[in-house]
């Protein structure tokens, strides 16, 4: 049985109300779990939840066995790296200045980059065969590229867990696959728990170790996908 | 973040040659103006070898204008560097909290309304620039978005520039004269009393943005993103925010009103270094803004307010149409 990095007792996430029933989670070494419900029904505020942006309605989090509170803001971020759809993509930035944003955790006041923080960049861009482009400016990057240097970006932090909001929205199927595979490989290889939310259910089901649903009225679950497939409770993906 | 030895010789090359070309303009501001003096008569000034008349049109004259020159450039452009970054808005620059027209209220009420005249002029800009900060900050405590913050300074901005206006159809022609040469700005005004306490206001000012360079590098993705990196978000944006009022208020009270330095410095700095890291942009663009405040000084017989909105213009839709950058930005 592996390790679980991100516990979560009787949690449930919301900005001014709990946008779901209080539910356990848990986020395993070496897995990549997808997060699937319709919009709307707090995918995204749960994902902040568990980044450590926004504090739990309810529950406890639980990071590599300690609790979330314990953790300092450099601390958490340089154990949890974390993209979201709303980011903006920065003018004039090349693509490895863009992956080096992600060794701010590591980084002093002035934000200077050592041989080591240098290394694990480098590390990123091959990992994931960005190196025929990393001068090229972001800007200027097709959306199934982008989607591959916000990888390497989270990846160059080092972290135990990825969360990923929405990296498939505006991607074409070839890219949306590509995009499963790199990170179901990240995941095996460098035993990262990798979390993502997607409105690609059918993509969710083939690839994921684990789901975690929504079931469009206020309730969360977590199970296998073939579980997930069989109970119904993804009833609202369904085409009748 | 010198991603291999090309651009890490740029990046020096770079600064090497702004240094030279900023000492180079200092030392003319320094020899040139109505009456001559040589270079051999500026270093005997220094050494205190030099009769009093040189002596004087050095230290008290000269002096204080490079050096106002030297700071205003310094304070404009790292304002607008780190508010264009704050805002994620190229257009954004000191004139957008409403730092500038604070500053001239102050200025109003002594030359127009006769209000603190025993105070003095700069005392009161200092105190309207502070009084419209404080209340932006004030704001930002309550404003979770950027964008809804650079509205707040921009109304408020507004609004003080009412009430100068108002101050100034009620006021006689003669106060208004005094008003508007203060309006049409000048390096020569500084005393060579005034250059510590501007260099204060200047350090700390630089301190408080440069301390934050994790923040503004991270801000330009978004403020979320920041906070996802550890970040803290609030007290950066704070500290940022107060350093960038801090720093346009110290060069508009001390100078006036000053536009486009603010503004351009950092897009030249970007056209030259190629970098959005603010490791590289922060020392580039104070740099960048120096000379642009050294050789709008030197123009001689335009007030500085004209020079710089003359030349800066041109030099910042010149590298608007010219970058690729600017095109997509637009």
């Amino acid at each position: 049985m592996p390790n679980a990095i991100l516990e979560a007792k009787d949690f449930s996430a919301g900005y001014t109300r709990a946008l779901f029933a209080p539910v356990d989670l848990s986020l395993f070494e070496g897995e990549l779990v997808s997060l699937v419900g319709p919009n709307g029904v707090g995918k995204s505020t749960l994902l902040k939840s568990f980044a450590g942006i926004l504090d739990p309605w309810s529950g406890k989090l639980t990071l590599c066995g300690m609790p979330m509170e314990s953790f300092t803001m450099r601390k958490r971020a340089q154990t949890i790296a974390s993209v979201f759809t709303q980011e903006r993509v920065p003018y004039g930035m090349s693509v490895r200045e863009f992956i080096s944003l992600g060794r701010i955790p590591y980084s002093g006041f002035l934000d200077a980059r050592t041989e080591e923080d240098e290394a694990a960049i480098d590390e990123a861009i091959a990992s994931i065969q960005l190196e025929k482009f990393a001068d090229r400016s972001v800007l200027n990057l097709s959306d199934g590229e982008r989607s591959r240097v916000l990888i390497a970006r989270a990846i160059a932090a080092q972290p135990k867990v990825l969360l990923f909001d929405e990296p498939t929205a505006f991607l074409d199927v070839p890219n949306i696959l590509n995009l499963f595979r790199i990170l179901k490989k990240m995941a095996s290889e460098r035993n990262l728990s990798v979390l993502l939310s997607t409105q690609h259910v059918d993509y969710a089901l083939r690839f994921s170790d684990r789901i975690i649903g929504f079931d469009g009225k206020g309730f969360v679950r977590e199970a296998t996908p073939q579980e997930m497939n069989e109970s119904g409770f993804l009833g609202w993906s369904r085409v009748e | 973040m010198p991603s291999n030895s090309k651009s890490a010789a740029r990046i020096w090359g770079g600064f090497l040659f702004l240094g030279i070309f900023a000492a180079i303009l200092f030392l003319l501001t320094i020899l040139s103006g109505p009456s001559s003096v040589g270079v051999s008569d500026v270093i005997q000034a220094f050494l205190g070898k030099s009769d009093v008349v040189v002596n004087d049109i050095v230290w008290q004259i000269r002096l204080p204008k490079a050096c106002a020159a030297l700071l205003t450039g310094i304070s404009l452009a790292i304002s607008g560097l780190v508010l264009q970054s704050v805002f994620k808005n190229p257009l954004a620059g000191p004139f957008v909290l409403g730092v500038s027209s604070g500053a001239n209220l102050g200025v109003a009420l002594v030359l127009l309304a006769g209000f603190g005249g025993s105070i003095g002029v700069f005392p009161c800009a200092a105190c309207g620039a502070f009084g419209v900060v404080l209340l932006v900050l004030f704001a930002s405590k309550f404003v979770a978005h950027s964008v809804s913050l650079l509205i707040v300074g921009l109304m408020l901005g507004y609004f003080v520039d009412a009430i100068v206006s108002f101050l100034m159809a009620t006021s006689s022609s003669e106060a208004l004269r005094g008003f508007m040469t203060w309006g049409l700005g000048s390096f020569s005004r500084l005393s060579l009393d005034a250059v510590p306490t501007f260099f204060a206001v200047t350090v700390v000012g630089v301190i408080l943005c440069g301390v934050c360079v994790r923040y503004l590098n991270a801000a330009q993705v978004g403020d979320s993103f920041a906070q996802s990196l550890g970040v803290n978000v609030r007290l950066s944006r704070m500290a940022v925010l107060f350093g960038a009022s801090l720093l346009a208020a110290g060069a508009t009270v001390c100078c006036g009103p000053i536009s486009f330095i603010g503004l351009a410095s950092p897009h030249i700095a970007y056209g030259i270094f190629k970098s959005s890291n603010h490791r590289v942009l922060l020392p580039a663009s104070a740099l960048v803004g120096t000379e642009l405040a050294l050789l709008s000084g030197l123009v001689p017989g335009i007030p500085l307010a004209s020079v710089t909105s003359l030349f800066g213009a041109p030099i910042v839709l010149w590298i608007f149409l010219r970058s690729k950058r600017g095109g997509e930005r637009a």
